[in-house]
Parts: C-alpha cells; structure tokens; sequence
C-alpha cells in the first residue's frame, strides 16, 4: 500500500563509477578548503560539501533514488528530527554564558 | 499488498529493506550524539580545536577517505554484478570491499598508536590538566572515530558472511537481498565517515 | 522456520520437533514471545517491588534501620533500573504489542520472527547485567546515572550503565519489528483507518523507540569511555559539560514516557468503545493524537532540566511545547468522554470504565483540565519548586504506567475469545492502587 513492490532496478556500472568520480572531486573540494581562513564559512562548507557527498552514496550507492517515496519520506522524518533536536539543544547551549 | 498469509508466503523484500533502513537510522542518531557535542565545543574552544585539528596528519585522512569511497563503490558494484548473475565478478568486488575496509583500519591503528605514543589520548599526560578544549577534542576524535572502527569492523564481517553465501548460491541473482541489505550497512558506515573526516581534519 | 505450516492444537503446546523447553527458548511465535516478556518482566517486577518495600522499611525511622546508606543507594539504583527500563518500558509493547499486534492487523506474525526472539535474548542479557551488579558491585548513581557523579563514583557504574544500553538494543529491534510489520503486514482490507486504535498507539511507540533510544545509547557510551578513559565531554575538570548529559539522556527518556504511556492509551481506546457499546468517538483524531503525541513529546526533554541551570530561552521553548503536547493528550481524554457520553446511565457502564475513570483521575485530569501537576512542570518557575521535592512527581505521574494491570486483562476477552474474569481487572486496578498510592502520601 504504502510501498509497493517494484522490479528491481539495476544500476548501471557507469552510474557508479560516476557518483564515484564526483565524490572523489567533491574530496578535493574540501580538502582544499580546509585552512583557508574563510571564516564560520570554514565550518559550515565542510559540512555542506559533506551533505552533498553523503546525498550521492544514499541516492546512488544506496539506490534511493529508485525507492519508493516511502523510503524518502522516513528518511526526511529522521533528518527533520535531528535538524529539530540539534535546534532546541543549541537554544540551550546558545544562550547559557 | 502481501495476501492474508503475511511475510512467510513469499519473500518480502521491500519488508526487509524497511527495517534495515529503520536500523540505519538508529547507527544513524548513534553517530548524532558525539557530532552534536563536536559542534557544541566546537563553538566553545575555537582556539584549541583548531590547534588540535593541526596535530592530525590530513594526508592520512585523505588517504583513508579515497579508501572508504572506494570500497562503497566496489559494493555499489558487487550488487549490480549480482543482479547480472556474475557470480565470479561479485565475489572479486566483496574481496576487494573487505580488503579496503582491512587497509583503512590498520591505517587507523597506526595514526592512533602515533598519537597515543606522543601521549595524546585521553587521560594521556599531553592532555593531562588541559581544560581548554584539547582534551575534549581528542576525547571525541577517539570515541567517534573508535566507534565507527568498530562498525567497519563488523561490516567487513557482514560483508564476508555475504560473500560466502554468495559462493554456496544462497545469495543469487534471484535473491539478492541480503547482498543488497550488507551493502546498506557498509554504505551508510562510509557516510558516517564522510562526516567525520571534514568535522576532526579540515575544520580548522 | 516455525511457521510453515499450521500447527495443531494451540500455540502453547509444545513445537513439532522440539522439546518443551527448546520450544520456548528457541520459538519465534509472536504470541510465545509475548509470554516469554510476561513472565520475565513480571519476574523483575516482583525484584523491583522487593527493593522498593526495603526501601521504605529502610525510612520507617531515623538512621539505618536495616540496611547500611552504600546499600540503600544500590538499591535505589537498582530499583530504578528494574522499574524503568526492564518494566515500565518493555511492559505493553513487548508483552502486548507482540501478542497482539499481529493478531489485530490480520498478519502471520511479526515481520522478522527471529530478530523478535533476539531482541527478548538482548532483554534478558541486559537484566542479567543488571542483577549482576548486585554480586559484581553495585551502583549508587540512581537510574539517571547523571554525570558528573557517575563518572566519578567508586561504585561499578559502569556495568549498570551496559546493562541499560543492552536494554535499549531490545527496545531498537521491537521498534524496528513493529514498524515494519505495520507497514507491510496488514491483512488485505486493513486499511490505515482500520487499524484497531491499540496498532495506532504501538506503531507511534514503536518509532519513539526508533529515533531516541540509540541517543541514549550513545549518551551511555560516552560516559562508558568516560569512566574507563576520561575522554572529558561530561567531565567539568576537563573542560566538559555535564548538562550536555542530561540533553542526551533526556532526549530518550522524555519519549520514553510515551512508550509507556501510548499502549496504555491505545488499551483504553479499545476497552472504552466495548463498555460504552458504540463505535469510539473521534476514531481519526484519536489516530493521529497518538502520532501527535510521540512527535510533539519528542520536544519537551527540557521539562525535566529546568533546576539544571540551563539556559532561560531554552526552558521557554520547553515550557511552550510542553504546553502543546497537552493538546493531543486532551484530544484522547475528550474522545473518550464523548464515546461514553451517548451511554444511558451510568449503571450500565460497568466497572471498567469506572476504573478508566479512575485513570482519569490519577493521570490525566491533571494534564489537560487541571493544574497539577502536568501544567505546572511544564511552567519553568514552580517546576523549580516543584521538582525539588522527590519520588513524587514520577512515581506519581509514571506511575500511569501501573494502568497496565488494569487495561490489558480487559483487551484479553476481546481480542482472542478467552474469558477473563472481570474481578481479574478489578484485582489488578486495586492492587495497583494499593501499591503505588500509599507509600507516595506523605
């Protein structure tokens, strides 16, 4: 009902040598980054280059992408909760000194 | 959907791919925690994290990044292998996954005992007495990056255990689930790694 | 496995093939795994009980009475422990969701039968790790185990501490069982409104179970490699946070409220419908209240920090969820009410819906229409006041999860045809109120 069985999907060898490629490059990225002195921007670019790596692996590597929208939908229920769990402990920490 | 004899009339698959992505999750918060308090006292002792980062050697952390994607990308192949019914080419693809997944950890063990021989480790006497934010660094570098030893650990477990039933045909191009369910673990143990080498190597 | 075919006779008897006691300790039967939890969580029920009478017996009078002060600390912990996490949690999810959640939806049995039976090895390792401690040393921290003192303490924390982390690998794979089985299993026709009101609850409970219990989890580790290695997160020497503790270990175990107070809830909108002969009021928003519940309850850990000394924007945030949880938890109380209020006379009621009234009474009255005490912890100011002031508000307000001993006997007729005696509910409902009330009065 929710997640119908579907055929299989295979993905092809190129896909992944690609996904791969990409994430070797989105590596250089942010070694190169690294200790450039850009300021918070040092901190935040790190973890959203490492969101976009981690988006492929799941996407890709762990065929996501031809999931059913079940699978899409718990996984954003997890993120939201993290994002919301992360906030309310930050208005702790934020705001205690 | 499955008819009223439930799970056991036929091979539910999108039933077992459910609960390991459930179970993922979980590993998934498992890791939350000790990434949550690195962006606290991140935020709390900038100065000594960044000082503390620069003892990490970026090269090795590079090295074993290429390392983790790579084996990610040998299991990503292994499952379209075995889809195809190469059963030959599968078993080299888990070969070389585990084989990774051996080379990043004796990597690790060598960057931890060159760390713990220059005493920092926690309750080592380089950190001993600091409260400025280099013990607490070193503390999580050793708990997140110990922990997630131990999940590479088991998944080259899962992954051998995978490939032995791939060789005796119980894992086969009909029924590949649980090849497809080990290659969720290991893909979500290198994207926990993924997040782990920028937070302790490059945020400086 | 066990399931290919149909077997004869009923599902006590023993398994074609096995022996008595290699059919239960190697069955994965839902409704034998039920008993299995039965039995063993009433068995350290009764264990919790014990400490908690010696506990008191320990107070009767000034100075040590029977037992020396490392021995009543131990025993606090232990009884803690014991209530908490090998009663009060796996209580109507293990016991009754694993019998009966199949049972309701239409399906064979759980998703993953054998990962059903692992995860009551993993309850019964975690119990015996933490009976073990009793021999092997004793801890004196209390079930929060709050940092800095259990990082400090000379007693064995840290076995304690392992014991409850193997319990929470239990809950995990009950979580990810009855999520699955929910979401795959149901028999053709169950659609999502069909579903009994009791599988709503459990599958809220179920992803509670899920998405906190590995926090707390991590939190158990970390004081772990803190106690074995000073990796110094909690540790204020070290330039740690210790109330960076109580945000993990909270984040869990506010949500585990929930887990014990969801199923409780599911029971009662499935007896009140029986007594008040009609279809339930409000079927959809009891429904999704259950969701509501488990998600908005997600958010409101901080209720339990507010004399920590955090900071003051955060107890705000709290405090306003905290008042917004009361909304769903309301939603069910008024539903019931609406069910019974088509009821000619009260005489007809019979007694079971009197004790759920009894329910109201001692748990949520306080909650949606009365200030004490739901409201007033969820306002920072009296909370500080309020908190302060011992086992009452747990005992009083966890203690809801006592229900159990009233409810379920009462799902039992209903759902699998076997007569239960009435006086079987009023036993346990009174013999539930003659444990908890006395002893919490004064």
């Amino acid at each position: 009902m929710d997640a119908e069985e579907t055929k299989p999907h295979i993905v092809g060898y190129s896909v992944l040598f690609a996904v791969w490629a990409a994430l070797l490059g989105l590596t250089w990225l942010t070694v190169g980054l690294s200790g450039t002195g850009l300021g918070s921007f040092v901190i935040v670019a790190p973890f959203l280059i490492a969101s976009v790596k981690a988006f492929l692996v799941v996407d890709y590597f762990m065929h996501l992408k031809y999931e059913s929208g079940f699978f899409k939908y718990i996984l954003l229920v997890v993120l939201g909760m993290v994002v919301v769990v992360a906030w309310l402990v930050y208005q702790d920490v934020a705001y205690r000194y | 959907m499955n008819g009223t004899t439930g799970a056991h009339s036929h091979r539910d698959y999108t039933g077992s791919k459910i609960g390991m992505w459930l179970f993922l999750f979980t590993e998934f918060f498992l890791f939350f925690g000790p990434i949550l308090l690195y962006t606290i006292f991140r935020f709390r002792y900038p100065q000594a994290f960044i000082e503390a980062s620069r003892a990490l050697d970026t090269g090795v952390g590079v090295f074993n990044t290429v390392l983790l994607l790579t084996s990610s990308l040998t299991m990503a192949l292994a499952i379209t292998a075995m889809q195809k019914n190469k059963k030959g080419l599968t078993l080299i693809l888990l070969g070389a996954t585990v084989s990774a997944g051996a080379v990043f950890l004796v990597n690790k063990y060598f960057e931890w005992g060159a760390k713990i021989s220059h005493g920092i480790y926690p309750g080592g006497e380089a950190l001993a007495g600091n409260a400025d934010g280099g013990a607490i660094f070193y503390g999580l570098y050793f708990f997140a990056t110990g922990l997630h030893g131990i999940h590479v650990l088991a998944g080259m477990v899962i992954i051998i255990v995978a490939a032995l039933m791939v060789h005796e045909g119980k894992i086969n191009s009909k029924d590949f689930v649980k090849l497809e369910n080990s290659g969720l673990y290991w893909h979500l143990v290198d994207v926990i790694w993924i997040y782990l080498f920028p937070i302790f190597y490059l945020i400086r | 496995m066990a399931h290919e075919g149909i077997r004869e006779g009923s599902y006590l008897s023993a398994e074609p093939g096995r022996g008595w006691l290699s059919s239960w300790l190697l069955t994965t039967d839902h409704k034998r795994i039920g008993i299995l939890y039965l039995c063993s969580i009433l068995l350290f029920f009764s264990v919790g009980v014990i400490f908690s009478f010696l506990m008191r017996l320990e107070l009767i009078s000034t100075g040590p009475t029977i037992m020396a002060a490392d021995t009543y600390n131990s025993f606090f912990t232990l009884h803690g422990v014991i209530m908490l996490f090998l009663f009060l949690i796996p209580v109507v999810p293990a016991v009754f969701g694993n019998f009966l959640l199949p049972i309701m939806i239409g399906a064979r049995d759980v998703a993953f039968p054998r990962i059903n039976l692992l995860s009551w090895y993993f309850y019964m390792a975690g119990a015996a790790l933490a009976m073990a401690t009793l021999i092997i040393g004793p801890a004196d921290t209390g079930w929060t185990f709050y940092a800095p003192y259990s990082l400090r303490t000379g007693s064995s924390a840290s076995l304690a501490v392992f014991a409850v982390f193997v319990l929470g690998l239990s809950s995990i794979l009950t979580g990810i069982n009855f999520v699955t089985t929910v979401h795959r299993l149901r028999a053709p026709g169950m659609t999502w409104f069909r579903l009994p009101l009791f599988v709503w609850a459990l599958y809220a409970t179920a992803w509670i179970f899920i998405i906190a219990t590995p926090i707390l989890g991590v939190n158990l580790l970390l004081v772990i490699a803190e106690r074995l290695f000073g990796i110094g997160v909690f540790d204020p020497a070290r330039g740690g946070d210790p109330i960076l503790y109580q945000h993990l270990f909270w984040i869990y175990s506010h949500p585990a409220v929930y887990i014990m107070v969801l199923p409780a809830m599911g029971a009662i909108s499935e007896i009140v419908p029986v007594f008040a002969r009609r279809v339930i009021f409000g079927y959809k928003a009891i429904a999704y209240s259950s969701i509501g519940i488990a998600a908005v309850g997600s958010l409101v850990w901080g209720h339990h920090m507010f004399v920590s000394g955090f900071s003051y924007t955060a107890a705000v945030y709290f405090s306003l969820f905290t008042f917004f949880v009361a909304i769903p938890s309301a939603i069910k109380v008024y539903n019931w009410v609406g069910s019974l209020y088509t009821v000619q006379g009260l005489d007809s009621y019979g007694h079971p819906v009197l004790l759920r009234a009894g329910f109201h009474i001692s748990f949520f009255h306080r909650r949606p229409v009365r200030a004490h005490p739901r409201r007033a912890i969820g306002q920072c100011p009296p909370a500080r006041h309020l908190l302060c002031r011992g086992p009452l508000p747990l005992h009083k307000v966890r203690g809801g999860g006592l229900r159990f001993f009233r409810g379920p006997p009462l799902l039992v007729p209903e759902d699998i045809g076997q007569n239960v005696q009435q006086e079987g509910s009023q036993l346990g409902a009174s013999s539930a109120r003659g444990y908890s009330w006395p002893r919490f009065l004064p």
